[in-house]
Protein backbone atom coordinates (compact mmCIF):
# COMPACT_ATOMS: atom_id res chain seq x y z
CA UNK A 1 0.00 0.00 0.00
CA UNK A 2 2.47 2.48 0.97
CA UNK A 3 4.99 1.57 -1.77
CA UNK A 4 2.36 2.81 -4.23
CA UNK A 5 -0.39 4.81 -4.01
CA UNK A 6 0.68 7.05 -0.54
CA UNK A 7 4.66 7.50 -1.88
CA UNK A 8 6.03 10.51 -1.12
CA UNK A 9 5.55 13.00 -4.33
CA UNK A 10 9.33 13.90 -4.31
CA UNK A 11 10.80 11.63 -6.91
CA UNK A 12 14.15 12.52 -5.78
CA UNK A 13 13.62 10.73 -2.25
CA UNK A 14 15.88 7.40 -1.70
CA UNK A 15 13.99 4.92 -0.29
CA UNK A 16 14.20 4.78 3.55
CA UNK A 17 13.07 2.92 6.92
CA UNK A 18 8.79 3.63 6.34
CA UNK A 19 9.50 2.34 2.14
CA UNK A 20 9.08 5.95 1.42
CA UNK A 21 5.60 6.26 3.56
CA UNK A 22 4.69 9.65 3.10
CA UNK A 23 5.98 12.40 5.56
CA UNK A 24 1.94 13.00 6.91
CA UNK A 25 1.60 9.00 7.54
CA UNK A 26 4.52 8.50 9.51
CA UNK A 27 3.35 11.72 11.46
CA UNK A 28 0.10 10.47 11.90
CA UNK A 29 1.56 7.16 13.27
CA UNK A 30 3.77 8.97 15.70
CA UNK A 31 0.76 11.25 16.66
CA UNK A 32 -1.03 7.57 17.35
CA UNK A 33 1.47 5.67 19.13
CA UNK A 34 1.39 8.90 21.54
CA UNK A 35 -2.35 8.56 22.01
CA UNK A 36 -2.06 4.75 22.47
CA UNK A 37 0.25 5.89 25.86
CA UNK A 38 -2.18 8.27 26.96
CA UNK A 39 -4.84 5.99 26.92
CA UNK A 40 -2.51 2.95 28.45
CA UNK A 41 -2.31 5.63 31.06
CA UNK A 42 -6.10 5.96 31.88
CA UNK A 43 -6.27 2.09 31.67
CA UNK A 44 -3.42 1.40 33.56
CA UNK A 45 -5.27 3.90 36.17
CA UNK A 46 -8.19 2.09 35.74
CA UNK A 47 -6.77 -1.04 36.55
CA UNK A 48 -4.85 -0.22 39.56
CA UNK A 49 -7.40 1.21 41.12
CA UNK A 50 -9.60 -1.33 40.61
CA UNK A 51 -7.11 -3.78 41.78
CA UNK A 52 -6.83 -1.93 44.92
CA UNK A 53 -9.98 -2.15 45.91
CA UNK A 54 -11.77 -5.28 47.05
CA UNK A 55 -15.12 -3.76 46.81
CA UNK A 56 -15.23 -3.23 43.04
CA UNK A 57 -18.72 -3.39 41.43
CA UNK A 58 -19.37 -5.65 39.01
CA UNK A 59 -19.50 -3.83 35.88
CA UNK A 60 -21.71 -5.97 34.14
CA UNK A 61 -24.37 -5.54 36.58
CA UNK A 62 -24.21 -1.52 36.22
CA UNK A 63 -23.26 -1.03 32.35
CA UNK A 64 -25.25 -1.59 29.52
CA UNK A 65 -23.28 -4.26 27.94
CA UNK A 66 -25.49 -5.44 25.29
CA UNK A 67 -25.99 -1.60 24.41
CA UNK A 68 -22.41 -1.06 24.24
CA UNK A 69 -21.99 -4.55 21.95
CA UNK A 70 -24.39 -2.87 19.80
CA UNK A 71 -22.02 0.13 19.71
CA UNK A 72 -19.04 -1.68 19.16
CA UNK A 73 -20.23 -4.03 15.92
CA UNK A 74 -21.67 -0.38 14.98
CA UNK A 75 -18.00 1.16 15.36
CA UNK A 76 -16.54 -2.24 13.47
CA UNK A 77 -18.77 -1.39 10.88
CA UNK A 78 -17.79 2.25 10.41
CA UNK A 79 -14.06 0.47 10.09
CA UNK A 80 -15.24 -1.72 6.93
CA UNK A 81 -16.80 1.30 5.51
CA UNK A 82 -13.61 3.58 6.09
CA UNK A 83 -11.14 0.99 4.63
CA UNK A 84 -13.90 0.22 1.32
CA UNK A 85 -13.82 3.96 0.76
CA UNK A 86 -10.28 3.79 0.75
CA UNK A 87 -10.17 1.05 -1.87
CA UNK A 88 -12.72 3.10 -3.78
CA UNK A 89 -10.56 6.18 -4.18
CA UNK A 90 -7.56 4.06 -5.05
CA UNK A 91 -9.89 2.80 -7.97
CA UNK A 92 -10.26 6.66 -9.04
CA UNK A 93 -14.25 5.99 -7.74
CA UNK A 94 -14.34 9.11 -6.33
CA UNK A 95 -18.48 9.01 -6.04
CA UNK A 96 -18.40 5.79 -4.09
CA UNK A 97 -15.54 6.83 -2.07
CA UNK A 98 -17.93 9.47 -0.74
CA UNK A 99 -20.76 7.40 -0.53
CA UNK A 100 -18.66 4.89 2.12
CA UNK A 101 -17.18 8.38 3.98
CA UNK A 102 -20.92 9.13 4.65
CA UNK A 103 -22.17 5.77 5.36
CA UNK A 104 -18.37 5.72 7.94
CA UNK A 105 -19.77 9.19 9.53
CA UNK A 106 -23.08 8.46 10.14
CA UNK A 107 -21.58 4.82 11.85
CA UNK A 108 -19.53 7.40 14.14
CA UNK A 109 -22.84 9.44 15.03
CA UNK A 110 -24.27 6.49 15.85
CA UNK A 111 -21.93 5.56 18.10
CA UNK A 112 -21.87 9.23 19.78
CA UNK A 113 -25.49 8.99 20.29
CA UNK A 114 -26.00 5.77 21.80
CA UNK A 115 -22.97 6.39 24.37
CA UNK A 116 -25.06 10.24 25.12
CA UNK A 117 -27.75 7.75 26.04
CA UNK A 118 -25.69 5.72 27.84
CA UNK A 119 -24.61 8.77 30.02
CA UNK A 120 -28.07 10.10 30.20
CA UNK A 121 -29.74 6.81 31.31
CA UNK A 122 -26.44 6.08 33.92
CA UNK A 123 -26.73 9.47 35.44
CA UNK A 124 -30.40 8.86 36.40
CA UNK A 125 -30.56 5.14 37.65
CA UNK A 126 -32.72 5.43 40.96
CA UNK A 127 -30.46 4.01 43.86
CA UNK A 128 -27.87 3.03 40.97
CA UNK A 129 -26.60 7.33 39.81
CA UNK A 130 -23.15 7.52 38.42
CA UNK A 131 -22.16 11.07 38.43
CA UNK A 132 -18.34 12.36 37.37
CA UNK A 133 -17.55 12.06 41.29
CA UNK A 134 -20.38 10.21 42.59
CA UNK A 135 -21.51 7.04 42.47
CA UNK A 136 -24.69 6.03 44.60
CA UNK A 137 -24.01 1.90 44.56
CA UNK A 138 -19.95 1.47 45.06
CA UNK A 139 -17.11 3.56 45.41
CA UNK A 140 -16.89 6.98 43.52
CA UNK A 141 -13.69 5.94 41.36
CA UNK A 142 -15.75 3.76 39.51
CA UNK A 143 -17.87 6.40 37.84
CA UNK A 144 -14.77 8.37 37.80
CA UNK A 145 -12.96 5.65 35.64
CA UNK A 146 -15.47 5.09 33.38
CA UNK A 147 -16.56 8.32 32.05
CA UNK A 148 -12.70 9.51 32.17
CA UNK A 149 -11.97 6.55 29.75
CA UNK A 150 -15.13 6.18 27.78
CA UNK A 151 -15.28 10.30 27.33
CA UNK A 152 -11.54 10.52 26.46
CA UNK A 153 -12.94 8.15 23.28
CA UNK A 154 -15.80 9.82 22.83
CA UNK A 155 -14.42 13.21 21.98
CA UNK A 156 -11.60 11.55 19.80
CA UNK A 157 -14.79 9.75 18.18
CA UNK A 158 -16.52 13.11 17.90
CA UNK A 159 -12.77 14.27 16.38
CA UNK A 160 -13.18 11.50 14.29
CA UNK A 161 -16.18 12.85 12.76
CA UNK A 162 -15.65 16.32 12.03
CA UNK A 163 -12.20 15.26 10.42
CA UNK A 164 -14.21 13.17 8.32
CA UNK A 165 -17.18 15.57 7.53
CA UNK A 166 -13.67 17.55 6.14
CA UNK A 167 -12.48 14.89 4.07
CA UNK A 168 -15.73 13.96 2.86
CA UNK A 169 -16.55 17.50 1.22
CA UNK A 170 -13.02 17.56 -0.02
CA UNK A 171 -13.81 14.07 -1.76
CA UNK A 172 -16.83 15.84 -3.28
CA UNK A 173 -15.20 19.13 -4.29
CA UNK A 174 -12.90 16.45 -6.50
CA UNK A 175 -9.59 16.79 -4.72
CA UNK A 176 -9.00 12.98 -4.92
CA UNK A 177 -10.44 12.24 -8.69
CA UNK A 178 -6.77 11.10 -9.39
CA UNK A 179 -6.51 8.47 -7.29
CA UNK A 180 -3.70 9.70 -4.83
CA UNK A 181 -5.50 8.86 -1.37
CA UNK A 182 -2.70 9.53 1.18
CA UNK A 183 -5.07 11.84 2.82
CA UNK A 184 -7.89 9.43 2.79
CA UNK A 185 -5.38 6.95 3.97
CA UNK A 186 -3.98 8.72 7.16
CA UNK A 187 -8.04 9.53 8.35
CA UNK A 188 -8.16 6.06 7.96
CA UNK A 189 -5.23 5.37 10.15
CA UNK A 190 -7.20 7.70 12.45
CA UNK A 191 -10.72 5.91 12.58
CA UNK A 192 -9.51 2.46 12.56
CA UNK A 193 -7.01 3.54 15.81
CA UNK A 194 -10.21 5.24 17.55
CA UNK A 195 -11.78 1.88 16.63
CA UNK A 196 -8.48 -0.41 18.22
CA UNK A 197 -9.13 1.49 21.39
CA UNK A 198 -12.65 1.34 21.80
CA UNK A 199 -12.32 -2.84 21.28
CA UNK A 200 -9.82 -2.28 24.27
CA UNK A 201 -12.02 0.24 26.51
CA UNK A 202 -15.34 -2.19 25.59
CA UNK A 203 -13.36 -5.25 26.98
CA UNK A 204 -11.39 -3.42 30.35
CA UNK A 205 -14.15 -1.36 31.29
CA UNK A 206 -17.50 -3.84 30.33
CA UNK A 207 -16.59 -7.13 30.42
CA UNK A 208 -14.23 -7.97 32.79
CA UNK B 1 -1.98 -4.24 -1.62
CA UNK B 2 -2.43 -2.22 -4.79
CA UNK B 3 -2.04 -5.23 -6.60
CA UNK B 4 -5.32 -6.62 -5.61
CA UNK B 5 -8.19 -5.60 -7.61
CA UNK B 6 -10.75 -3.61 -5.55
CA UNK B 7 -13.67 -6.66 -4.91
CA UNK B 8 -10.75 -8.98 -3.65
CA UNK B 9 -10.18 -6.00 -1.44
CA UNK B 10 -13.33 -5.71 -0.54
CA UNK B 11 -13.97 -9.55 -0.09
CA UNK B 12 -10.99 -9.48 2.53
CA UNK B 13 -12.24 -6.83 4.09
CA UNK B 14 -15.56 -8.41 4.94
CA UNK B 15 -13.83 -11.79 6.05
CA UNK B 16 -12.51 -9.42 8.71
CA UNK B 17 -15.36 -7.80 9.58
CA UNK B 18 -17.09 -11.26 9.92
CA UNK B 19 -13.77 -12.72 12.34
CA UNK B 20 -14.23 -9.27 14.40
CA UNK B 21 -18.08 -9.64 15.04
CA UNK B 22 -17.26 -13.35 15.85
CA UNK B 23 -14.87 -12.32 18.52
CA UNK B 24 -17.09 -9.88 20.05
CA UNK B 25 -19.67 -12.25 20.05
CA UNK B 26 -17.59 -15.15 21.79
CA UNK B 27 -16.66 -12.34 24.66
CA UNK B 28 -20.44 -11.58 25.20
CA UNK B 29 -20.61 -16.01 25.45
CA UNK B 30 -17.54 -15.95 27.81
CA UNK B 31 -19.25 -12.76 29.89
CA UNK B 32 -22.08 -14.77 30.73
CA UNK B 33 -20.69 -18.54 30.78
CA UNK B 34 -20.82 -19.73 34.03
CA UNK B 35 -16.95 -20.17 34.15
CA UNK B 36 -14.30 -19.50 36.83
CA UNK B 37 -13.60 -15.56 36.58
CA UNK B 38 -9.76 -15.85 36.10
CA UNK B 39 -10.35 -18.04 33.20
CA UNK B 40 -12.77 -16.05 31.96
CA UNK B 41 -10.99 -12.98 32.36
CA UNK B 42 -7.92 -14.50 30.19
CA UNK B 43 -10.71 -15.98 27.59
CA UNK B 44 -11.47 -12.38 26.91
CA UNK B 45 -8.37 -10.50 26.89
CA UNK B 46 -7.00 -13.50 24.20
CA UNK B 47 -10.68 -12.58 22.03
CA UNK B 48 -9.89 -8.37 22.44
CA UNK B 49 -6.41 -8.60 21.47
CA UNK B 50 -6.80 -10.97 18.92
CA UNK B 51 -9.52 -8.22 17.37
CA UNK B 52 -7.65 -5.52 17.97
CA UNK B 53 -4.68 -7.64 15.88
CA UNK B 54 -7.28 -8.06 12.83
CA UNK B 55 -7.71 -4.10 13.25
CA UNK B 56 -4.26 -3.02 13.08
CA UNK B 57 -3.07 -5.83 10.84
CA UNK B 58 -5.91 -5.67 7.62
CA UNK B 59 -7.51 -2.23 8.34
CA UNK B 60 -4.68 -0.28 9.37
CA UNK B 61 -2.72 -1.98 6.64
CA UNK B 62 0.70 -2.97 9.00
CA UNK B 63 0.83 -6.01 7.19
CA UNK B 64 2.45 -3.77 4.41
CA UNK B 65 4.44 -1.67 6.10
CA UNK B 66 7.78 -1.70 7.06
CA UNK B 67 9.10 -3.47 10.05
CA UNK B 68 10.30 0.14 11.57
CA UNK B 69 6.78 1.33 10.87
CA UNK B 70 5.54 -1.94 12.72
CA UNK B 71 7.71 -1.02 15.64
CA UNK B 72 6.79 2.13 15.98
CA UNK B 73 3.35 0.90 16.21
CA UNK B 74 3.61 -2.25 18.77
CA UNK B 75 6.27 -0.04 20.91
CA UNK B 76 3.56 1.54 22.97
CA UNK B 77 1.08 -1.65 23.88
CA UNK B 78 4.96 -3.10 24.83
CA UNK B 79 5.58 -0.39 26.93
CA UNK B 80 2.15 -0.26 28.25
CA UNK B 81 2.11 -4.17 29.21
CA UNK B 82 5.27 -4.01 31.23
CA UNK B 83 3.89 -1.08 32.81
CA UNK B 84 0.25 -2.27 33.67
CA UNK B 85 1.74 -5.02 35.12
CA UNK B 86 4.53 -3.76 37.11
CA UNK B 87 1.73 -1.18 38.55
CA UNK B 88 -1.27 -3.99 39.28
CA UNK B 89 1.11 -6.35 41.06
CA UNK B 90 2.57 -3.64 42.88
CA UNK B 91 -0.59 -1.70 44.52
CA UNK B 92 -2.35 -5.96 44.88
CA UNK B 93 0.76 -6.58 47.19
CA UNK B 94 0.25 -2.78 48.60
CA UNK B 95 -3.11 -2.61 49.94
CA UNK B 96 -2.38 -1.88 53.08
CA UNK B 97 -0.18 1.06 52.31
CA UNK B 98 -1.73 4.44 53.54
CA UNK B 99 -2.86 6.55 50.57
CA UNK B 100 -0.28 9.05 50.33
CA UNK B 101 3.29 8.36 52.35
CA UNK B 102 3.90 12.17 52.30
CA UNK B 103 0.70 13.35 53.90
CA UNK B 104 0.07 10.13 56.36
CA UNK B 105 -3.50 9.84 55.37
CA UNK B 106 -5.88 7.16 55.79
CA UNK B 107 -6.30 5.06 52.49
CA UNK B 108 -10.15 5.14 52.17
CA UNK B 109 -12.24 2.02 51.56
CA UNK B 110 -15.50 1.34 50.25
CA UNK B 111 -17.25 -1.03 52.16
CA UNK B 112 -20.63 -1.96 51.33
CA UNK B 113 -22.82 1.33 51.51
CA UNK B 114 -20.76 3.72 53.04
CA UNK B 115 -17.33 4.76 53.01
CA UNK B 116 -14.67 4.37 55.82
CA UNK B 117 -10.95 5.05 56.84
CA UNK B 118 -9.15 2.47 57.10
CA UNK B 119 -7.83 3.65 60.56
CA UNK B 120 -10.10 4.96 62.91
CA UNK B 121 -9.50 8.53 62.48
CA UNK B 122 -7.58 10.39 60.61
CA UNK B 123 -3.92 11.64 62.11
CA UNK B 124 -3.18 15.30 61.68
CA UNK B 125 0.41 15.49 60.72
CA UNK B 126 2.82 16.67 63.30
CA UNK B 127 6.01 18.17 62.92
CA UNK B 128 8.69 15.98 64.41
CA UNK B 129 11.03 18.41 66.98
CA UNK B 130 14.22 18.08 65.44
CA UNK B 131 16.59 15.90 67.03
CA UNK B 132 19.75 16.71 69.04
CA UNK B 133 22.55 17.10 67.27
CA UNK B 134 24.53 13.35 67.05
CA UNK B 135 21.06 11.42 67.60
CA UNK B 136 19.26 10.65 64.06
CA UNK B 137 15.34 10.23 64.18
CA UNK B 138 13.88 7.09 64.90
CA UNK B 139 11.45 7.45 62.05
CA UNK B 140 12.85 5.73 59.06
CA UNK B 141 12.12 5.73 55.39
CA UNK B 142 10.57 2.63 55.99
CA UNK B 143 8.17 4.20 58.80
CA UNK B 144 7.12 6.80 56.12
CA UNK B 145 5.53 3.61 53.73
CA UNK B 146 4.25 1.67 56.30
Amino acid sequence: MSGTVTASKNPARKPDMFNMASHGKVGMWMFLATDALTFSGFLIGYAVLRARNPHWPDPEQFLGVALSAIATTILIVSSVTMVVAQAYGENKQPKMMARYLGFTILGGIIFLGIQAYEYSHLSHVVGQAMTFNDFEAGPPQFASTFYMVTGFHGLHVLSGVIYLIIMFFRTLAGKYDNGDVNEIEILGLFWHFVDLVWILVFTFIYLI
Amino acid sequence: MASFSLEEKKKLYLKVAGYLAALTAIELVFVYAPIPSTLQTILICIASLLKAVCVGWWYMHLNHETNALKALAILPFVIAFFYATYLVVDSKYTWNRAASPYTNAPAKVFKGGHHENSHDEAQPIQKEEAAPEGEESEATEADEWN
